[in-house]
């Protein structure tokens, strides 16, 4: 019984360790939907790749980055107009409305199925294998390395170049994430661990470093909560995180509390 | 090398009494409906569950833990196939049960010797709408079909058993003399309802109104998947007024209920909303299914 969730347990590892990260950017930028937006644009891609009969999948794979591309492009060069109005959440949330009502139009017009659609937007933990395993490990590996290189542009700078290329590379991770795990269990890693520590600590070393603790942990009890209750894993690893999120928030409070009384 | 010969015939003699005495074959189908066709033909010497229960799109199915063991456990494996439960390759490859997959005795896609319908003809392009690759999936709902799944089910059971091939072959013989018995009565049941105009919200009922011959007059959904748009419904209620005869709008229980329930409204057509499976609504067999379904068209 085990042994079918070690692969999903190895990759939920590998996920938190990049989300994270990226959640820890996204966060302190206020783009939350962008994992949507992306992740939309890139089932687009997929979409059209699928239109004309594209089989290989790493060429497939191109049709959904080069999207995501085009997505951060856009982003990239509306940011100063609509960052000056605090209003880059709202153009990153008609980008994901775009690309859903597109893809939507274009399955309606070419009489693709539906599902194509979909199965790009859920993915399925349990069934991942080893060579996606592989695959994810070698992927990430390469965008993490151009991370620790770009770190501190990415996180200091804020041309429209160093945007363009954190999304990028944000867009090469969600791509291949959402496809294989969810939007939902993608969004859960980017946003939930950072966020249940963040109350406590404000460097953002040491967010990063707890977030990843938070993030292992809950991958680990979620997958065994999948096995004892017998409900899917992604959702159970979604529902720990969010416990973890309570549980941080509360003791938060109650910490503060306990200060102030003394 | 004499030892090891006898070695591989004592191992070969106890597998022989093993299967003499053996335990239930296990059989895991995709939905109730077959697993009530399997328990009729496995009769006591099978155990059958089902990785869904009840009226489900099987399409869009997440899938949990106990499926894969459930998988890694059993003898056979009967699925619906036509390519709408991709999620079962995706249990297959995760179980590694060596004798389930596609090609292996333990494996049976109960579409195989199914007369599909609404195949999509010559090259398949954009243009033509409606792409299900490999036709309507929604076989089951045609008792005719029952029988031939039925028939495909005995004959990979007494691959799998040949000890009990005779029950097997018995309990077939029964099935299909007591389903073709039904189908008559079905029959002259719906008789009264061929010259009723048919609608539906999803193309899920094609194999139902073949096997009756009822008329499909058309579909809520402009294409499967689609959410019904403006246009598409006033020609389709266009379509049914020039025709002058009575409508019944017929839907799955999975699917909106308000948009069928409205647009049966507007025309004055009797709405008729069903389960489409075994499990659901307290229908226990494939056979009270029809019961159920023509109960439900005719009331």
């Amino acid at each position: 019984m085990i042994s079918i969730l070690l692969i999903p347990l190895f990759l939920c590892f590998i996920l938190v360790l990049i989300h994270v990260y990226f959640g820890a950017y996204v966060l302190k930028r206020g783009i939350l939907f962008i994992d949507l937006a992306l992740a939309q644009w890139a089932a687009f891609g997929y979409l059209i790749g699928y239109a004309y009969h594209v089989e290989n999948s790493f060429y497939l794979f191109l049709c959904g980055f080069g999207a995501t591309v085009i997505a951060a492009f856009i982003l990239a060069l509306v940011k100063p107009l609509f960052a000056a109005v605090n209003l880059q959440e709202a153009i990153i949330g008609v980008m994901y409305i775009l690309a859903a009502a597109a893809a939507m139009a274009f399955i309606s017009s070419t009489g693709l199925e539906v599902h194509h659609l979909k199965e790009m937007l859920t993915g399925y933990l349990l069934f991942v294998q080893l060579q996606d395993l592989l695959v994810t490990m070698i992927l990430y590996a390469v965008v993490g390395v151009l991370c620790f290189v770009f770190h501190s542009y990415l996180f200091k700078s804020r041309s429209q170049l160093s945007e363009f290329l954190f999304y990028s590379l944000f867009g090469v991770v969600v791509t291949s994430s959402v496809k294989l795990v969810g939007l939902l269990l993608v969004f859960s890693f980017l946003v939930l661990p950072i966020l249940s520590v963040i109350l406590f600590v404000k460097s953002l070393k040491k967010q990063i470093f707890l977030g990843w603790g938070v993030g292992v942990v809950s991958a680990c009890l979620g997958l065994l909560a999948s096995i004892i209750l017998d409900i899917p894993p992604s959702l159970c690893v979604i529902l720990v995180l969010c416990v973890a999120l309570v549980v941080g928030v509360v003791s938060h409070v109650v910490i503060n509390r306990f200060q102030i009384v003394r | 090398m004499f030892y090891s010969k006898l070695v591989t015939a004592f191992i070969a003699s106890i597998c022989l009494t093993g299967a003499v005495f053996a335990a239930p074959v296990k059989v895991v189908t995709i939905s109730d409906d077959f697993t009530s066709i399997a328990q009729s033909i496995g009769g006591k010497h099978v155990v059958v569950t089902s990785l869904i229960t009840g009226s489900r799109n099987l399409h869009s199915i997440n899938p949990k833990p106990s499926m894969v063991m459930m998988i890694k456990n059993a003898d056979l494996l009967i699925r619906l196939g036509m390519s709408q439960d991709k999620w079962i390759d995706g249990l297959i490859h995760v179980a590694k049960n060596p004798n389930l997959f596609p090609g292996k005795q333990g494996y049976l896609d109960a579409s195989t010797n199914i007369e599909k319908l609404e195949v999509p003809q010559g090259n398949i392009d954009g243009s033509m709408g409606d792409v299900h690759l490999h036709g309507n999936p929604h076989y089951w709902l045609n008792p005719k079909n029952g029988l031939v799944i039925a028939e495909q089910i005995k004959d990979q059971l007494i691959l799998i058993d040949p000890d009990h091939a005779r029950d097997y072959q018995a309990n077939y013989q029964n099935f299909s003399l007591a389903l073709k018995a039904k189908i008559k009565v079905w029959k002259q049941a719906l008789k009264s309802y061929q010259n009723y105009n048919f609608v539906t919200y999803h193309k899920a009922w094609s194999y139902f109104f073949d096997g009756f011959d009822l008329r499909m007059v058309g579909e809520l959904e402009p294409l499967p998947g689609i959410a019904p748009t403006t246009k598409h419904l006033v020609n389709l209620s266009q379509t049914l007024k020039e025709s002058n005869v009575p409508t019944i709008v017929m839907s799955t229980i999975y699917y909106p209920k308000k948009i069928s329930q409205s647009f049966a409204k507007k025309q004055g057509a009797k709405f008729v909303f069903v389960s489409a499976s075994v499990g659901s609504d307290g229908v226990t067999s494939y056979e009270s299914l029809f019961d159920y379904l023509v109960g439900a068209v005719t009331k």
